[in-house]
């Protein structure tokens, strides 16, 4: 059978090679990280509308609207800011797109470009003879002289070497010793380690967006059990919030939950744990963790039907502000008895003194019902203030009455985040690599020296030697410390040797 | 223990201030020194010379010395400082601007001493202390009251994230000041000046200390917002701007090896980078945030 061989042709190998090169250039990483440089910065001056908490189309127009007026006499520029993605920026595409990039050019650059390089810089031994023009020329030659013979000579340098955890070689020609040492060759290999963590970290980042979920407005009025969703069997069940306030500033000081976990369990719930929630110390099962956030009041309220069934009755948590400054919440209630499934809105009196709203008195909360998800001025069906432990009725136009509404009692609510991200242990482990990997590069340089021992002129030995790698303080201080240890063992060996009368050898040249 | 901060305090101030100016003649004093030299026969040096790395420049001064003595006074001073405004507050004081800016200048010093004192380069002095100076000056401006802890900091990580801060903040000044004098004497013929090998060595060993330290700010900051918070990056604009930061240190790194970047280029990009670091650090005056709060 007749064989086919498949051949690129050059101008498709210089093609594949071109576009590696570039792929793989330090240059273009650097542009890389300038862009996001320059994008993050963006993102830093420009408001970002993911950090105002909005939830919806109408509150993101309300939240430019509020920008424009921001920016006051540059307000045309909101609508160019949010053309370009500005309020989104690192939500958005482009932006990601340069992490892509960065993530490729770190793999290709950072990691896989290098590996032959430094592989055989780390692994090949160099030649080890080397023209002795280097030790007259090189700016970091220096030069022993001894008495002593050249084995001694050798010895000493090798010995001097050992002694600073050198990796010696040498070489023996004739009357000359060929000497190559180095240290701390595996020491740039980290730079794939702290690379590779670089990677992980998108890569961590890339797992939690997808595999995980979070809820930052989990709230839990005191005494009152609420389910996390999610897919979990998990509820948790608010037994205690506490808020504590420091006397002489009035700054809270501490505020905690004691909290308990449960486990869905036929038609109730099990107890898993017990935990005191606290800012800084979170509940933790299985990845779901729960964190104290925030706290507010809340509205104890009782739904009835006109059978005097009993559709509600829970708390109410109010985290949010209508315009008025009102905490605000509301509470979705199913169909059943009733015919629509409603969204009870509840609205607590401004903050303060008596004298705070008029309109709404301590002991009292307004109480707004709509039809569910369609809560707007016309669709209102029913408004009243309501008194602590007074029922008010919501009557049809003929008089019959529908629900009735009870302000029981008023409490708070605890504010939880929850989340579940199983990118973390990725994002750590990849800031571990990074860390250890930084520290070897940084901190452990490959030092090379190349010497010679060699005959003296004028009898003896002579040690030449010089630093080959990069020639900072540390190197040149090191090899100062070499020459002199190696100077100070030939004059230790000469006297240990030499009768009375045999002059010093010289030190340094 | 309260009073005896505020002294410590004052008498970094002075002592600072002092020492600058200390620094700033010794400076004068090297120009007068090469000056002669011109006027003397070619060739011909006078008094010890200094290595740094193959670098060499005109001897120390009497006024260089004794900034370096009163920089290490004033130095002690911000460590009483520390200790006793330490065991007030019960916490690490990095609660506040006041206190970060302080401890920003203890981090300044100590990074710019431990060069000095390596490299025998006086002439770094001239740029680093006025600089600590001003950042003293800036928080003296501040409101110092000691108020309890938010919630929110109640943490061991608020000592160590903090301290990352002042230790890369504090290189990343040394190294800025290092590149400024590379960009004033770039050809090396400026004798009174470090050298450019010596400036830039300088600065790349202050940037091997605080480009780590600056990461594992970051990282501290990550593990921290997400067991307070649940989420370990929130793109807040303190997280964003301190990323832009690290970015920029990281740029200088790769720019270091690049050809056309070497130099001149990666100098300015440690100029950028301290710009950037004085934008994170006073960025939360207009830029809010969840680090809004104590101003830090």
């Amino acid at each position: 059978m007749a064989q086919t061989t498949i051949s690129l042709r050059p101008r498709q190998v210089d093609l594949v090679d071109r576009v590696w090169r570039v792929a793989s250039s330090v240059r273009l990483g650097l542009t890389l990280i300038g862009l996001v440089a320059a994008c993050t910065f963006i993102g830093t001056l420009v408001p970002q509308a993911s950090n105002a908490g909005l939830y919806d189309a109408v509150a993101y127009a309300n939240w430019l609207d509020f920008q424009r007026e921001r920016f006051g006499v540059f307000g045309s520029l909101v609508t160019l800011f949010d053309a370009l993605g500005l309020f989104n920026i690192f939500q958005s595409w482009y932006f990601r797109v340069l992490l892509v990039a960065l993530a490729m050019s770190v793999a290709l650059g950072g990691i896989l470009n290098r590996v032959p390089r430094i592989w055989r810089g780390a692994m090949h031994l160099p030649p080890i003879r080397v023209g002795e023009r280097l030790f007259e020329v090189h700016e970091s030659a220096r030069h022993v002289a001894a008495d002593a013979a050249p084995a001694a000579a050798r010895a000493a340098l090798t010995g001097a070497l050992r002694a600073r955890r050198y990796r010696v070689v040498d070489e023996i020609d004739g009357d000359r010793t060929y000497v190559y040492a180095d240290k701390h060759r595996f020491g740039i290999f980290g730079t794939f380690v702290s690379h590779t963590g670089l990677i992980l970290v998108l890569l961590g980042a890339l797992v939690g967006s997808v595999f995980g979920w979070r809820d930052d407005v989990f709230t839990i009025t005191d005494g009152s059990t609420r389910p996390i969703g999610f897919g979990t069997d998990l509820a948790v069940r608010n037994d205690l919030f506490v808020d504590e306030y420091d006397p002489a500033t009035g700054q809270p000081s501490d505020f905690y939950t004691d909290a308990v976990l449960l486990r869905r369990a036929g038609d109730g719930w099990e107890e898993i744990r017990r935990h005191r929630i606290r800012v800084n110390d979170p509940l933790d099962h299985n990845g779901v963790v729960v964190h104290q956030a925030f706290f507010g009041p809340a509205t104890v309220l009782q739904v009835k039907d006109n059978q005097g069934n009993v559709m509600f009755r829970d708390g109410v948590a109010m985290p949010w502000r209508n315009p008025d400054g009102r905490p605000l919440g509301w509470v979705d209630i199913p169909a059943g008895r009733f015919p629509i499934p409603l969204s009870v809105f509840i609205i607590g009196r401004v903050p303060g003194g008596p004298a705070a709203d008029p309109a709404i008195k301590p002991g009292q909360v307004a109480v707004e019902v709509y039809p569910a998800g369609r809560a707007t001025p016309d669709t209102l069906l029913f408004r009243q203030l309501l008194d602590l432990g007074t029922p008010a009725v919501l009557m049809t136009p003929t008089g019959r009455p529908l629900l009735e509404f009870t302000f029981e009692r008023e409490r708070q609510f605890t504010g939880l985040n929850l989340s579940y991200n199983p990118g973390l242990p990725l994002i750590w482990t990849a800031c571990v690599l990074m860390l250890v990997g930084w520290s070897a590069v940084f901190y452990f340089p490959h030092r090379r020296v190349r010497a010679v021992v060699a005959p003296g002129a004028t009898g003896g030995s002579r040690v030449s030697s010089a630093f080959i790698s990069r020639l900072d303080l540390g190197a040149h201080r090191e090899h100062e410390s070499i020459t002199g240890d190696v100077a100070a063992r030939l004059r230790a060996a000469t006297l240990a040797g030499a009768p009375a009368g045999i002059s010093q050898p010289d030190l340094i040249v | 223990m309260a009073n005896l901060a505020t002294y410590c305090f004052t008498a970094a101030l002075i002592t600072m201030s002092v020492a600058a100016g200390c620094y700033l003649f010794h400076l004068v004093s090297r120009l007068r020194v090469r000056a002669t030299q011109l006027q003397t026969t070619a060739g011909t040096t006078t008094g010890a010379t200094v290595t740094v790395g193959g670098a060499t420049g005109p001897a120390d001064s009497e006024a260089g010395r004794f900034g370096g003595l009163l920089t290490w006074l004033a130095f002690a001073f911000l460590i009483a400082w520390l200790v006793f405004r330490w065991s007030v507050t019960g916490h690490a004081p990095y609660s506040n601007q006041f206190e970060f800016a302080t401890a920003f200048t203890l981090g300044m010093t100590g990074v710019f001493l431990f060069f000095q004192q390596r490299y025998q380069v006086r002439t770094l002095g001239a740029l680093v202390v006025p600089a600590a100076v001003l950042m003293l000056v800036y928080a003296n401006s501040l409101p110092d009251r000691i108020l309890p802890l938010i919630p929110a900091l109640q943490s061991p990580l608020l000592t160590i994230h903090v301290a990352m801060a002042v230790i890369a903040y504090g290189t990343f000044a040394t190294a800025a000041a290092a590149a400024a004098l590379y960009l004033l004497n770039e050809r090396g013929q400026i004798a009174w000046l470090p050298k450019p090998a010596a400036c830039d060595e300088i600065a790349y060993k202050a940037v091997i200390i605080g480009f780590p330290a600056q990461a594992l700010l970051l990282m501290l900051g990550a593990l921290w917002a997400s067991i307070a918070w649940g989420r370990y990056w929130g793109w807040d604009p303190k997280e964003t701007a301190a990323l832009v930061t690290w970015l920029i240190y990281a740029g200088y790194l790769h720019a270091r090896v690049l050809r056309g970047w070497q130099g001149r280029g990666a100098a300015i990009l440690l100029l950028l980078g301290f710009a950037a670091v004085l934008f994170t650090f006073t960025g939360n005056h207009f830029l809010g945030g969840l680090h809004a709060y104590g101003g830090l």
